[in-house]
């Protein structure tokens, strides 16, 4: 049957605290960075980024690593300080990539909410072979940095 | 600087990545979905058609899929996007990660415990559309649905007529009520006769032939047995009207679904109808436009305009007789190949027609205001061919 199943979001929130801005916080933890170009990470899978779309993705079995790329900052945002109505600190985000470059962009609002759309892991591999997907978030805004990055001192 | 440094993330890439799909709401849609009792939405693409092969696709058998909620449809396109989309989330400190130095976290004293980690990249967005000419379920459904044969009877089979509906409506790559709606619209039934487990085999769209036939039969009746079709009554009544000495003429799911498609409100699909009140204006157009298709489907056939009002006012009961006019028929449905006939145009090239008045005048604004490239670049490539 090429009725394939869209079920809308089930609320399973993260119980890790969220270090990013109220307004980007989404109960999944979810949240979009777009940036022009690619980052080029050293892995031992030269192709993870072609494979990635048929991965099944919470293979337990697969051993997660991170590699560390840079840090992001909101220099003019500050939880205790920035009222929820503010937005000024939106302009201005930093991604510095290893120590020496630093890219600069902003949080921008979606023209349209993007879905986050994934494939359904199944409670029971018996269960129907019927593809199965979710809208795991609904996201609204997002990191955009459409500017190259720029050499920066390492202070 | 040490505000700064308050609000330093650390940002990791994550391997292996998962794979996720971006797919963009509309307001109405983003609304439904962030409600409370958000639906299961329904991805739905065209019948497997063996014809695929065989003829070059045309836009009717081209591989798509459509998005559906209840009672809407959108086309789903992909649109490849030149800048990476990741999706991060917090993470926590407890997996395995790569030299921290690289970015300066523990040289310069930086407390970077904060993580986010991008575990997804995305190269393109699924993009939802609406065509100005909207979605019908009846052109595929005339696709799939056999024609009936006159004389074939219905066979006593136990189904659940409502299931067998539904399964053939997984097929029809639209939401659930304009599956309902086009499936009165093409008055198709269950006549529960077919081979194995192909459920679309199990129904049957009658001809316009037939549905004239089972309207004149209806009239009929209707007078014989003074049953006044401009008021509510008893489906029941009317059956036994059209019965011949008990004989069933043809199958009651036929007559039914003759009688659903003429009548006022007709969108309970999946219960039994018992009343039945007929919705004049809809119904005295529908019958124009069988009678035409079936006495004049092409220009080549076309009948006298006198001798057709005549004969649509004789099929229509005594007090609708007034009714009869060209402007009521549906526009596009019909067209005069010659000064005294006229003639029926099928949905396939009243689409046609449609289309190529429409999108010259839509194209225009719709360039404007989208951002892809190939609506804003359409138009110059119709016109150069």
């Amino acid at each position: 049957m090429p009725t394939i199943p869209l079920h809308p979001r089930v609320s399973s929130p993260i119980s890790l605290p969220n270090p990013l801005p109220q307004l980007l916080q989404t109960p999944s933890g979810l949240a979009i960075l777009e940036l022009q170009g690619t980052i080029n990470v050293p892995s031992q899978e030269p192709d993870a980024e072609s494979r990635a779309p048929t991965g099944d993705t919470h293979d337990p079995s697969i051993a997660t690593f991170e590699t560390p790329i840079g840090k992001l900052m909101f220099p003019d945002y500050s939880p205790q300080t920035t009222a929820s109505d503010d937005t000024k600190w939106m302009k201005r985000v930093y991604l510095y990539v290893g120590r020496y470059q630093r890219m600069t962009g902003e949080v921008k609002k979606l023209a349209q909410p993007l879905a986050l759309v994934q494939r359904r892991q199944k409670e029971t591999s018996s269960d129907s072979d019927g593809e199965e997907l979710e809208i795991v978030e609904i996201i609204k805004y997002k990191l955009f940095f459409k500017n190259r990055p720029e050499p920066v001192n390492d202070s | 600087m040490s505000t700064q440094a308050a609000s330093s993330i650390l940002f990791t890439h994550t391997s292996p990545q998962q794979g996720f799909k971006l797919l963009e709401l509309p307001s109405d849609l983003a609304d439904l979905l962030t409600s409370k009792e958000a639906p299961t939405l329904e991805l739905k693409s065209p019948p497997a058609n063996p014809s695929h092969q065989t003829h070059p696709p045309t836009e009717e058998s081209r591989e798509y899929v459509n998005l559906c909620t209840a009672t809407k449809t959108y086309r789903v396109r992909q649109v490849q996007s030149s800048n990476s989309i990741h999706i991060i989330r917090p993470s926590d400190s407890g997996v395995e990660r790569g030299d921290i130095d690289i970015v300066g976290g523990s040289t310069d004293g930086l407390n970077l415990v904060e993580t986010v980690t991008a575990i997804a990249i995305c190269g393109s967005t699924l993009e939802l559309h609406t065509p100005p000419e909207g979605f019908s379920a009846v052109p595929v459904l005339e696709r799939i649905l056999p024609v009936y044969d006159d004389g074939e009877e219905a066979e006593v089979m136990e189904v659940d007529v409502g299931e067998v509906i539904r399964r053939v409506f997984a097929d029809v790559p639209v939401s659930g009520v304009q599956c309902e709606e086009g499936w009165i619209e093409v008055c198709g039934f269950v006549l529960r006769r077919g081979s194995g487990g192909d459920v679309v085999g199990w129904c049957r769209r009658p001809s316009a032939e037939t549905k004239l036939g089972v309207w004149r039969r209806v009239l009929e009746g209707a007078v014989l047995q003074g049953i006044d079709l401009g008021r509510q009554f008893l489906v029941k009544d009317l059956w036994r009207s059209v019965l011949d000495e008990g004989e069933e003429p043809f199958p009651r799911a036929l007559f039914e679904a003759v009688v659903r498609r003429v009548c006022a409100g007709s969108g309970l699909l999946f219960e039994d109808i018992k009343w039945a009140s007929i919705d004049q204006a809809s119904c005295t157009q529908w019958v124009g436009e069988i009678y035409l298709e079936a006495v004049a489907p092409t220009a080549t056939s076309g009948v006298g305009r006198s001798e057709f009002l005549n004969a649509w006012k004789d099929l229509l009961p005594e007090p609708w007789r007034g009714d009869v006019a060209f402007s009521k028929l549906t526009e596009n449905s019909f067209k005069y190949p010659d000064p005294t006939t006229i003639c029926f145009v099928n949905s396939a090239d009243r689409q046609k027609t449609k289309k190529n008045a429409s999108t010259d005048a839509s194209a225009a604004t719709t360039a404007k205001k989208t951002r892809n490239w190939h609506e804003l670049f359409k138009n110059q490539k119709r016109q150069k061919r």
